[in-house]
């Protein structure tokens, strides 16, 4: 019999299959790179979202070097190399494909997707995410993004419409709060790779199917809590870009080897939970404020540094982490700029810090290494006892 | 009957095995081996030569640990350990208060801080060459057609050492072609190369706060290059020493460690 979370993982894995019937019989379906383009308007819009995370394998990236640089991270040459390789699941018959920009590693799929023919919409994203002109900029193009699901839908997205899909998506917020809360336990009943996963499959699933599978997985975590367990696994925080969809090795094998991961702070391919859309007032205005403002502010965000490390700080308190993991894609130098700069204050905190890289080659040279650095961040992070 | 320990550390380009005496306070055997593509037959040899080197027999071994990225490969092993804390009890076998170790390897290159052996931090190289023994063996052994052993002596007769502006070790290659073609010394550019290595290696731990605190000592096999140490030393500003068995410590340690099982176990 498969478990609650076995089965949400079935809703996703047959999702692309769900959304292909839906085209077919006229429902429109747009893809999403990034997380700035509110997946509540498109919803209101009567069309279909879909989530351009995956990551985790060598090949996309390497076919993606036809039309890019190497020097792009994997994560987002993955997405163009999916869809290079026909591949991607969706985005071979979606209506549009919305780019968050928020740098140039993202602006680049954005690009390359226009060049091949893609109905594209680049949504920008500016970094001075506390100025008022960038506020307005970014509320613009996303006005200019709802116009373009009107037009491709021939829906008028009313504010009524976005108000009920803001309801549902708080629903999933909530669902994943509860989950999130049961990881704070000395032994949590559920490890950050599945968590993590958790998170992906809401992002694939509607809003209704996620808050019903998360719901039972709730219940079902409960029956296994046992409040009076103790665990001398040390807890991790994960900070990083993105745990690509599919991306879960590196996270598998540190809670392999004997760790887990308790809470994270994911800048992208992640459905951000923490903080509801605000219900009373403009709705559009609303979800531009939960994703630019109320949010955590991403890693290219001025000022962000500083800002993220005391975020980071207090999670670690809240969730009593015994050190952190910093999850680096390769070639994403503005977040191994942010690392350096961790690395120092978490030096002078006396936080226990280390990073790994990724390139998503996976291969037994590379894991040799990476299982090293695994293990002994584990092994340090326990006291260096054995 | 006296029991002995057992440490086989299986590195990329070497696999190398120690005996320990039964309190662990002497090496009775060891054995350096190339590593081959059957990772546990690699294990195999290095610890039949140590078991021989001893002048024991392998009955007598009560525990073997396994270190090193072939130690999950290694069948015979009763206790596995990821080989930077195997290095932090190991060089503490070796130089008692060490707080910093750079262990430079084929594969890899780490700087480990730790106290009373015990790691406390530490970064090692991720996805490139450059920094590790293997950049500064395809660089300068091979470009230069000279013996490995032959290096340090050379570097240590530069007066000019060359600048490397790649750490790629592709393009460093070319730099060094031209080089040579320019007239440069073997001697300035084993040195250069030796410096170049070696910059990599302080970048990436200080990037991560290692404060390469004192003392420091230089481990693995890059360590057998005599003008490695110094080199170090300069580039630091602080004494970096080495010990007589460089490659040891990672199998020394995970044999300190398969005693602490061993005596857990018995109890």
């Amino acid at each position: 019999m498969k478990t609650p979370i076995e089965e949400f993982a079935e809703l996703a894995r047959t999702r692309p299959t769900v959304l292909r019937e839906a085209h077919k019989e006229g429902a429109k379906v747009v893809c999403y790179v990034g997380n700035y383009a509110p997946t509540e308007l498109i919803y209101a819009a009567g069309a279909k979202p879909y989530p351009m995370w995956r990551g985790g394998e060598p090949e996309p990236p390497d076919a993606s070097l036809e039309e890019t640089l190497r020097f792009l991270n994997p994560l987002h040459r993955t997405a163009i190399g999916l869809h290079m390789m026909g591949l991607d699941p969706v985005s071979s018959f979606a209506d549009l494909v919305v780019v968050s920009i928020t740098d140039c590693h993202i602006a680049r799929i954005a690009e390359v997707f226009e060049d091949r023919g893609l109905p594209t919409c680049k949504l920008g994203v500016p970094s001075e995410w506390q100025s008022a002109s960038d506020f307005a900029y970014y509320k613009n193009k996303v006005e200019l993004f709802k116009a373009k699901l009107e037009e491709i839908t021939g829906n008028k997205i009313t504010d009524e419409a976005i108000l009920e899909q803001i309801e549902a998506s708080n629903k999933v917020r909530a669902a994943l709060r509860k989950i999130d809360e049961l990881r704070k336990l000395p032994v949590p009943p559920i490890d950050g790779t599945t968590f993590i996963k958790l998170n992906h499959y809401a992002t694939q699933c509607e809003p209704a199917e996620a808050v019903e599978s998360l719901e039972r997985i709730y219940s079902w975590l409960l029956e296994q809590v046992d409040e009076n367990a103790t665990s001398d696994k040390p807890r991790v925080m994960l900070i990083g870009r993105a745990v690509g969809i599919g991306d879960y090795v590196v996270t598998t094998a540190l809670e392999k080897s004997d760790a887990v991961i308790v809470t994270e702070m994911l800048d992208e391919a992640f459905f951000r939970f923490q903080k509801d859309v605000e219900v009373e007032g403009d709705p559009s205005d609303n979800l531009c404020k939960n994703l630019y403002i109320d949010s955590v502010p991403i890693d290219n965000f001025q000022p962000s540094w500083g800002l993220r490390y005391d975020i980071a700080k207090e999670k670690m308190a809240e969730y009593n982490v015994d050190g952190v993991l910093w999850y680096q894609l390769l070639y994403d130098e503005i977040y191994d700029m942010e690392y350096c700069c961790y690395a120092k204050k978490a030096s002078r905190d006396g936080i226990l810090f280390t990073n790994v890289q990724t390139s998503y080659e996976y291969t037994r040279e590379a894991m040799g290494p990476l299982m090293t650095k695994l293990e002994t961040m584990v092994e340090a992070f326990k006291g260096g006892k054995y | 009957m006296v029991a002995y320990f057992a440490g086989v550390d299986i590195g990329s380009t070497t696999s190398k095995a120690v005996i320990l005496n039964e309190s662990c306070t002497k090496i009775v055997g060891s054995s350096v081996v190339d590593t081959m593509f059957d990772r546990n037959e690699s294990g195999e040899e290095a610890l039949s030569r140590a078991v021989e080197a001893a002048g024991i027999s392998r009955e007598e071994v009560a525990y073997v640990g396994a270190t090193g990225y072939g130690r999950r490969s290694f069948l015979a092993a009763d206790v596995v350990s990821p080989e930077v804390i195997c290095h932090g009890t190991g060089t503490e076998f070796f130089a008692p208060g060490v707080r910093t170790i750079i262990d430079v390897g084929g594969q890899d290159s780490k700087v480990i801080e730790c106290r009373n052996g015990s790691v406390e931090r530490f970064e090692m190289n991720d996805k490139c060459a450059a920094g590790t023994g293997r950049f500064f063996e395809v660089l300068s052994s091979r470009l230069l057609k000279i013996p490995m052993e032959e290096l340090g002596p050379l570097a240590l007769q530069s007066t000019d050492p060359i600048r490397l502006s790649s750490v790629c070790t592709i393009f460093a290659e070319s730099e060094i072609v031209s080089l040579l073609s320019q007239g440069s010394s073997p001697a300035d550019i084993c040195k250069g190369i030796l410096m170049s290595t070696e910059k990599r290696i302080i970048q990436l731990a200080r990037q991560s706060s290692l404060e390469f605190y004192e003392p420091i000592v230089l481990t693995g096999g890059f360590a057998r290059n005599c003008a490695a140490a110094s080199t170090f030393s300069e580039l630091l500003g602080k004494e970096v020493s080495t010990i007589d068995y460089p490659q040891l410590p990672a199998a020394v340690g995970v044999a300190v460690i398969a005693k602490h099982k061993y005596d857990k176990d018995s109890r």
